[in-house]
């Protein structure tokens, strides 16, 4: 028994029994994001406003164009649950549409950052050379030019759709991803398992897609979650300058933009959509965090 | 003895030489100038401390890393002047086993997937007969068969590196470099691989070359050892005779090193002590690289200004030193 | 024969997790005399690091000591308040790790870091913990002590670093010096030296030293006594000339048979203790090496041994012991 041969016969192999059970690192970063009250709650948070998000499509208390549903600067009361603004029109409707606009251009600029960066920052992580520098220089660039006059620029060239102000903002915004895919490629590549699938004759493509995507995958999702406030603060921005999307749609920044200049008289204007976005972005944060936590393998006992 | 001498080499390396790049102009000379034959079939042990270069010329036989100069030959073909395609095709015959078990298993994929991939890798084979190879093979290295659907983060260290010599034996390749292979386990666990190893090579017809700061378990594996001290190769022999009749005072300080798990023997016995720590492989010193800590080195001529050549000072028995006859015998 | 400086009673840490109670170090006693050279080997997790952790009350979260005594010079550790506990950390007990880098502080010179130990515990004056630092630098055969006191961590080599942090260890010099695995992070020509080095401080100094190690080489070349351990348990206790001659444990005999020895003819195979060690949130019944032990009787499987005389002053935790193990062997063989 103790000296058993190397080469085992099948009814006694050493690796019978397993040294700890456990299922993949997905599900037990799964199970640590569950014991994370905060991740969990604004997880909840934000699945109930992407809820809100897709009813407004069908259904909204009122009309969010018509003018006049209500008195003009009406505080919030049991017909118009959070008012109405300078024009008399219902605020929660627009609000629940804002909602909509908010996460578009949230997760569609982080879903353009994620394929953009996440491409980029493999090529140059993994083939480096002059390839790395390109993009390196590139990276540089971008993050030199200030991201507002970028975004104003491509506003006033291509228009204010909703589809131009995502690819407006994805473009201030892709610098991040690439830069840590980047680095992340860069570590992963010295790895020896990524030495060892070049050893057994694996291709680069596959190298990248089982070998070095999978593996950094962890912080580039924690890095898109991070990514989205980022995005809907700068839509709100951007419309808050009047340079967002098109009126009559409705967005939280250009909701907050009307209120303004009614803020002594109707504050509820400005506060309704203004909580509504620190709320949002702070959910995202808070997610984001939850996820660093579960998915980063040094936080393991 | 395994080995036949008169049988064309499997693997030849010519001068081969390895400089990284070290900013500033500068290079880390971590090889340099390294000759040496592997027969098909024997074991050959490179030992050295870390930082001598060992692992570099592993990862330059396997050609994980470009030399920088040099050539070196795997049956008759020179691998530095493959790339691509016809590199990656050369790969099947030359595998490599890794130190660190945690590390060189991809922790997203199953154990199953891990061992598949080099078959898939060149179309051998696909679907049921492939995961029947899979399952062949984990049973070939001691594991149950139907843990291929596994994560490697469920298996001890030793599981692990099982796991690794299931990968690297899938191709059924010619040579093995074994880059410290049992470093990273326990002592227990060690002895189960190097006999795993051994039987491996038996069955299989393999040729390792086995890496290792540990010349006692080098010994015990090898046909031959090769010793290295930054960057070069200063002794070459059977694993007998480089213990009974070192010719190179570094071999001899290493040996004279390693503690033997005998108080009686280990009391009795005298380090030599070598002044100083390893030199810089960025500046490596003139002349004989080991002279500034040699106990028996002349300065400055020749040791400090005439670089010895590694040549034969008794059959089969290679050192570089201009004074290997008064290395002192025995341990 | 002297009082024991240090004596360690039945001691108990465990680690809460998440998954349960591990059972690190389950029941551990030793005595060390003054001066002594104590080894500690084992494989990692079975529980020697974390016994020299509980001595200075240094196991950290999860982990508690959760019973027994450790009694230095006659007063109890386990129970002594925590700034006691510091006064004899450093100042009677020192200790020293694998990792010299790590326990070293990069921006402050060595000198410095040593002079700081010794002030930590004595009022001495700049010059004197000057002139002290360098003395003890020469005591660990750092050449050119006086220039080297002003040098950082970085502008040494691993074995000096090691070299130095032994030096710090014996600034206040202390009755006992812990080194967990001291040279496993170091070459072996390092490794050498490092180990004469203690060796001659032991003889110099008189300093008891507990070396804990999984390298059995190791313990050979510099200790008088050595316990062995397995699962959290000693399974073996002896003086070292004993346990390496004539080991009576399955475990100890195992162990020293499945290392390729230098000075051995190459043979063709080792021996190999197949398995893993058992996890120590639920050790297995009886004896906890009874799964991997190939000389085990029925009553292994059932009943728990405790140390038992094997010996002169060697003990072992076996219901077997090799000596009979290896005659039953020889027997059925004839």
């Amino acid at each position: 028994m103790a000296t058993a041969p190397g080469v085992a016969t099948p009814e006694e192999y050493v690796g019978d029994t397993l040294a700890r059970e456990q299922t993949s690192l997905w599900a037990d970063a799964w199970r640590r994001l569950k014991r994370n009250r905060l991740a969990l709650g604004s997880a909840v948070f934000l699945v109930l406003l992407l809820v809100v998000a897709i009813i407004s499509v069908f259904w909204t208390p009122y009309p969010i164009w018509r003018q006049g549903v209500a008195p003009t600067y009406q505080t919030p009361n049991s017909d118009f649950l959070l008012g109405a603004d300078q024009a008399g029109r219902d605020i929660l409707s627009r609000l629940m549409v804002g909602a909509q606009v908010s996460l578009e251009v949230g997760v569609g600029t982080q879903i353009i950052v994620a394929v953009v960066g996440v491409t980029i920052g493999l090529i140059a992580g993994y083939f480096r050379g002059w390839l790395d520098g390109i993009i390196s220089t590139l990276i540089n660039i971008f993050y030199g030019i200030p991201d507002l006059l970028v975004a104003l620029i491509l506003v006033l060239i291509l228009g204010r759709g909703l589809d131009k102000i995502i690819f407006a903002i994805a473009v201030t915004r892709w610098m991040d991803m690439a830069r840590l895919v980047r680095g992340q490629t860069f570590s992963l590549r010295e790895r020896e398992f990524v030495e060892a699938a070049r050893a057994s004759g694996t291709r680069p493509n596959k190298i990248l897609s089982r070998h070095i995507l999978p593996n950094a995958l962890g912080p580039i999702i924690v890095q898109a979650t991070f990514g989205i406030p980022q995005a809907i603060l700068f839509e709100a921005f951007l419309s808050f300058l009047g340079l967002g999307v098109q009126p009559p749609t409705p967005s939280w920044g250009a909701m907050a933009a009307d209120g303004f200049h009614a803020i002594r008289i109707a504050p509820h204007i400005v506060l309704v959509p203004a909580i509504a976005l620190s709320l949002t972005l702070m959910a995202f944060n808070f997610l984001g965090d939850g996820l660093r936590d579960a998915l980063d393998p040094r936080q393991k006992r | 003895m395994k080995r036949v001498p008169e049988r064309a080499p499997l693997l030849r390396a010519e001068e081969v030489v390895k400089h990284f790049p070290a900013g500033l102009g500068a290079s880390v000379k971590a090889v340099e100038r390294v000759n040496f034959e592997i027969y098909p079939g024997e074991t050959v042990g490179l030992v050295g401390e870390s930082g001598c270069g060992k692992s570099t010329l592993g990862r330059l036989i396997t050609q994980l890393l470009p030399v920088t100069s040099g050539n070196i030959f795997f049956e008759g073909v020179d691998l530095t002047k493959l790339s691509g395609e016809k590199l990656r095709q050369k790969r099947r015959e030359l595998q490599m086993i890794f130190q660190d078990p945690y590390s060189s298993l991809n922790p997203r994929m199953t154990v199953g997937d891990i061992i598949a991939e080099p078959l898939e890798n060149f179309g051998l084979l696909r679907g049921r007969a492939k995961d029947k190879r899979v399952q062949e093979l984990l049973r070939i290295v001691g594991l149950n068969p139907y843990f291929n659907n596994r994560y490697p983060h469920e298996f001890s260290g030793g599981q692990r590196q099982r796991i690794g010599i299931a990968r690297a034996i899938a191709l059924r390749p010619k040579l093995i470099v074994a880059d410290e292979p049992i470093s990273a386990l326990d002592v227990s666990i060690q002895a189960q691989i190097i006999n795993l190893m051994e039987d491996l090579q038996k069955e299989f017809q393999l040729t390792y070359l086995f890496i290792a700061h540990d010349l006692s378990v080098v010994r015990h594996i090898s046909d031959r050892v090769m010793v290295m001290y930054l960057g070069k190769i200063v002794e070459v022999a059977d694993s007998a005779e480089i213990y009974r009749n070192p010719r190179h005072p570094y071999t001899k300080a290493l040996l004279s090193s390693i503690p033997i798990p005998d108080p009686e023997i280990q009391s009795k016995r005298r380090i030599v002590h070598l002044s100083g720590e390893i030199p810089s492989p960025v500046n490596p010193p003139s002349g004989c690289r080991f002279h500034p800590r040699c106990p028996i080195a002349q300065v400055p001529t020749p040791c400090a200004d005439l670089e010895p050549p590694l040549e034969e000072k008794a059959r089969g028995h290679r050192a570089a030193c201009h004074f290997s006859e008064k290395v002192p015998v025995a341990v | 024969m002297t009082a024991p400086v240090l004596q360690v009673k039945d001691l108990k840490t465990q680690f809460f997790t998440d998954d349960g109670v591990v059972k690190a170090v389950d029941g551990v006693s030793f005595d060390l005399h003054p001066g002594e050279t104590l080894g500690i080997v084992g494989e990692s997790g079975c529980g020697k690091s974390v016994t020299a952790l509980s001595i200075l009350r240094l196991v950290q979260e999860p982990g508690r000591i959760t019973g027994g005594q450790i009694l230095f010079k006659g007063t109890d550790i386990v129970t002594m308040p925590g700034d006691d506990v510091r006064d004899i950390r450093g100042k009677d007990i020192a200790m020293i790790f694998q990792d010299p880098l790590s326990s070293l502080n990069p921006v402050l010179k060595v000198g410095y870091q040593i002079e700081e130990a010794m002030e930590a515990h004595t009022k001495i004056s700049g010059k004197v913990a000057l002139s002290r630092a360098v003395q003890l630098l020469k005591q660990v055969r750092i050449p050119a002590a006086e220039s080297r006191v002003e040098d950082y961590p970085h502008q040494f080599s691993g074995g000096m670093r090691q070299r130095a942090m032994i030096a710090m260890g014996l600034a206040n010099k202390p009755s006992i010096l812990i080194a967990d695995e001291p040279t496993t992070a170091l070459d072996v020509t390092v490794q050498a030296q490092i180990l004469e080095l203690l060796r001659d401080l032991n003889e110099e100094t008189k300093t008891a030293i507990i070396l804990i190690t999984h390298n059995m080489g190791v313990v050979a070349g510099l200790c008088k006594r050595v316990l062995v351990m397995y699962a959290g348990r000693i399974v073996e206790q002896g003086p070292v000339e004993q346990i390496f001659k004539d080991p009576q444990h399955p475990y100890t005999w195992s162990l020293l048979q499945s290392i390729p020895r230098l000075d051995a003819d190459r043979k063709d195979r080792l021996l190999s203790i197949e398995g893993l060690p058992p996890d120590l949130i639920k050790p297995p019944r009886g004896c906890r090496f009874h799964p991997r032990c190939q000389f085990r009787i029925e009553r292994c499987f059932h009943d728990d041994p405790t140390l038992m005389d094997v010996g002169p002053d060697q003990e072992a935790a076996c219901w077997v012991t090799m000596r009979r193990a290896l005659a039953r062997d020889g027997e059925a063989r004839a």
